[in-house]
């Protein structure tokens, strides 16, 4: 077809991508998403070295790289062995970080978050705050501590000190919203 | 001597965009025309309605922006030399990231290294503790 890409060699991708989905905690699924390829695209790159130049681009991109920094990071990666983490730049706005999943919430957390939007419903709260309060509280990205550049879980105390702490600032948010708003019957 | 390169190369439009909107906010906030201070921090904060709520958390800092109402989350155990620090780099969130959809809460990480939009906070943060002096390095 007019325009279609050959697929070009790229030593040591595969090994390169599977240390680099290894480290962001991503699945061949994701990095397909976050691309624009298929996951059989990814994996057929990941197993045989090649890719087109467009889909090497792509896969670039989502992991905060251009081009020539993808083949350099591989080159290095391969020059330092297995071991090598690759060496990335971060590009603006490239993409949500990796997270992990969401917290296991123990039950205390689950009752603090149900209390308290049920306390900010109680307190004239609207859908839009509601829901912005859900997900400010539920953020998996809130309960993600990185340590040396790795995620981890928090603790369930952490967790709880963290709800707590959202809470907080939740309440004075909402009087904001009520200040700015005027009361809702009025 | 401070390169331009110090976070990401040179030419990283970002660093324009940094650049553009931290000329705007000094022709605002006088307290940018040097290097800020807290009280010149809590003064811009006052101009912009950003209250500063300190509670007990795991992280040094965050912020709360949505829906036109944002709020500046600081950890009282924290030692007091590093607010200065942690409000700039959440003010800087304020000014670049605010009301963004996908992240309802910036959470202060140091070993947080995936998200660009942590490293543009940095960065803005950096060019206000350091004053126009500095900023002229970049």
């Amino acid at each position: 077809l007019p325009g279609r890409q050959q697929r070009e060699a790229w030593k040591g991708l595969g090994d390169f991508l599977t240390r680099a989905l290894s480290e962001r905690g991503w699945t061949q699924e994701e990095l397909g998403v976050r691309s624009g390829q298929s996951r059989a695209t990814i994996n057929r790159a990941m197993t045989t070295d090649e890719a087109t130049r467009g889909t090497a681009a792509q896969i670039a991109d989502a992991l905060g790289m251009t081009l020539p920094e993808l083949r350099a990071a591989i080159d290095k990666s391969q020059r330092s062995g297995a071991g090598g983490a690759p060496v990335i730049r971060k590009t603006p706005h490239a993409g949500a970080p990796a997270q992990p999943t969401a917290p296991v919430w123990t039950s205390e957390a689950r009752a603090f978050i149900l209390e308290f939007q049920a306390e900010a419903a109680r307190d004239g709260a609207g859908d839009e705050e509601l829901d912005y309060i859900r997900r400010v509280l539920t953020d998996p990205g809130a309960y993600v501590l990185y340590e040396g550049g790795r995620p981890r879980q928090l603790t369930a105390d952490e967790v709880m000190t963290e709800l707590q702490a959202l809470a907080a600032g939740l309440r004075v948010w909402l009087d904001l919203r009520k200040q700015r708003r005027g009361p809702r019957n009025a | 001597v401070i390169q331009g390169d110090f976070f990401r190369i040179n030419d990283d439009p970002a660093l324009d965009r940094i650049r553009t909107l931290l000329e705007e906010q000094r022709g605002i906030h006088p307290e940018l025309r040097r290097p800020v201070t807290w009280n010149g921090l809590r003064a811009i904060l006052r101009r912009l309605g950003i209250p500063i709520v300190m509670a007990p958390m795991v992280r040094p800092a965050a912020l709360l922006s949505q829906l036109g109402a944002s709020v500046l989350l600081l950890d009282a155990d924290t030692p007091p030399r590093r607010h200065t620090y942690f409000v700039a780099h959440e003010l800087a969130h304020f000014w670049l990231h605010a009301d963004e959809p996908d992240v309802p809460v910036y959470h202060y990480d140091a070993c947080y290294s995936d998200d660009p939009r942590e490293d543009d906070a940095e960065i803005l943060a950096t060019l206000m503790l350091g004053g126009p002096r500095f900023s002229r390095h970049f």
